[in-house]
């Protein structure tokens, strides 16, 4: 009986309600370049840009927190952040600090952001992690009604996680595969990786992932950048789209080879291959 | 020419030093450009006007009023994309309106390749040979029957991780 409670004009109103947004009706952007900030002993700073490609104001705040890739009981990767790491976790997080630490971005502006490191004296060799955060909270934009009059505001937050990576002395990294399974279902393919991390430094490299049929010939190729810090068992999926049925291998291949990173940067490590069958259809 | 601003603002952030002109005559070197890790609220959820009582669902291949998004990065760059939605908007005066997100509210576009999710769930994804990756979303307000009269709004978060280093 909602008539019962208004009188006519106000009927209409209650009626008429009207939805804002979600979203900003204007176009909200932030970026953040590099993705992976690399420091050293040799050189304790970094600088990072982070701009505003968008039509409107932005506010935004870079913080840094440790964490690093990871994956779920599913084999789905993250990034696991964690608070307050124990000296069992080489975090970087409390002794690399960003300037500026909040920044107010004009539309299609940029701003440097400096790192410092100040590593503890007796750090001992070996590579530490953090994530930069960069927050980007879009100025409020004033939502119009059908009678034009300016009623509410609403804002869009936008998270973009980068690596920060502080290495000190030797490092090495490597990776080896183990319990490699593959599984088609409808036009999916499902590749399992038991990666474990060698050297005491994170293995940045790409994964090629290559179904080959019973000729021989490869029929389809998926490359993905992989990042392994931890043991992990790690899930790939690709789409299958029209590959006829029949049997499979997937050949799965990690190479130490990142054209997305400066090649200096890119640890070397040993390539490593396997393979496995798999019946589509 | 928004991507080309970016590219250039991007490279001469990532140029180093021995770049310059005239080092580059003594001392040719590659220079790496690489695109920078961008997210971009294309477009809005928009529910327009709604009644009282009747829930108004957008379709997540609704192209004017589902909400668009736009990742980019380096190409074939692996990234996670998390949603944090909303369980309800909220009026000037106060008042909610509860909005809610099903299983097939999301549809995220790499290439030529497309996939509905739910966006209560993480995208994983590689960026693609052109380092692209278009997420939309559709939702459905459930204005009650006695839902006061107004501008609802409400915040929702969207997180890129990069996966890859």
């Amino acid at each position: 009986m909602v008539g019962a409670r208004f009188t006519p004009p106000l009927r209409i109103a209650a009626a008429t309600v009207l939805l804002a947004v979600l979203v900003p009706a204007v176009i909200e952007a932030i970026y953040v370049a590099p993705t992976a900030i690399f420091m050293d002993d040799r050189s304790q700073a970094a600088e990072v840009t982070v701009g505003n490609s968008g039509d409107t104001p932005e506010e935004a705040t870079i913080e840094l927190r440790f964490g690093f890739p990871d994956a779920d009981s599913a084999g789905t990767p993250y990034v696991r952040m964690v608070d307050d790491p124990g000296p069992e976790f080489p975090s970087a997080a409390d002794w690399i600090r960003a300037y500026p630490q909040r920044v107010r971005l004009d539309p299609k502006t940029q701003q440097v952001v400096r790192l410092l490191a100040r590593p503890p004296a007796n750090l001992p060799d070996g590579e530490y992690w953090t994530r930069l955060i960069v927050t980007g909270r879009g100025a409020s934009i004033p939502v119009v009604s059908a009678d034009t009059a300016v009623r509410a505001g609403v804002n869009l937050v936008i998270r973009l996680v980068a690596s920060v990576t502080y290495r000190k002395g030797k490092v090495t990294t490597g990776v080896v595969v183990k319990d490699l399974a593959a599984d088609a279902d409808g036009d999916s393919l499902t590749v399992w990786a038991h990666l474990d991390r060698q050297g005491n430094a994170g293995y940045l490299g790409t994964a090629d992932i290559e179904l080959v049929n019973a000729a021989g010939e490869t029929v389809r190729r998926w490359s993905t950048a992989l990042a392994v810090y931890v043991p992990m068992r790690r899930r790939f999926a690709y789409p299958l789209d029209s590959v006829p049925p029949g049997d499979y291998r997937v050949r799965f291949r990690l190479r130490a080879e990142r054209p997305d990173l400066p090649a200096d940067r890119v640890l070397p490590a040993p390539t490593v291959t396997d393979s496995v069958a798999v019946r589509v259809g | 020419m928004r991507r080309f601003a970016i590219a250039v603002l991007a490279a001469s952030a990532l140029a180093p030093a021995w770049a310059s002109p005239l080092q580059a005559q003594r001392r040719p070197m590659p220079v790496i450009v690489v695109p920078p890790l961008t997210a971009f609220a294309i477009s809005d959820l928009s529910f327009g006007t709604v009644l009282p009582g009747v829930p108004t669902t957008v379709s997540v291949n609704d192209p004017h009023h589902a909400g668009q998004f736009e990742i980019t990065g380096p190409a074939n760059a692996s990234v996670r994309v998390d949603l944090v939605l909303p369980a309800a908007m909220v009026s000037e005066g106060g008042a909610l309106m509860p909005i809610s997100f099903g299983h097939a509210d999301g549809l995220a576009v790499v290439g030529s390749h497309s996939l509905q999710f739910d966006p209560h769930a993480p995208v994983i994804a590689s960026l693609g040979s052109d380092g692209h990756l278009f997420i939309r979303l559709g939702g459905t307000a459930q204005p009650g029957l006695t839902q006061t009269g107004g501008c609802y709004s409400a915040t929702i978060a969207l997180t890129v991780y990069n996966l890859g280093s």
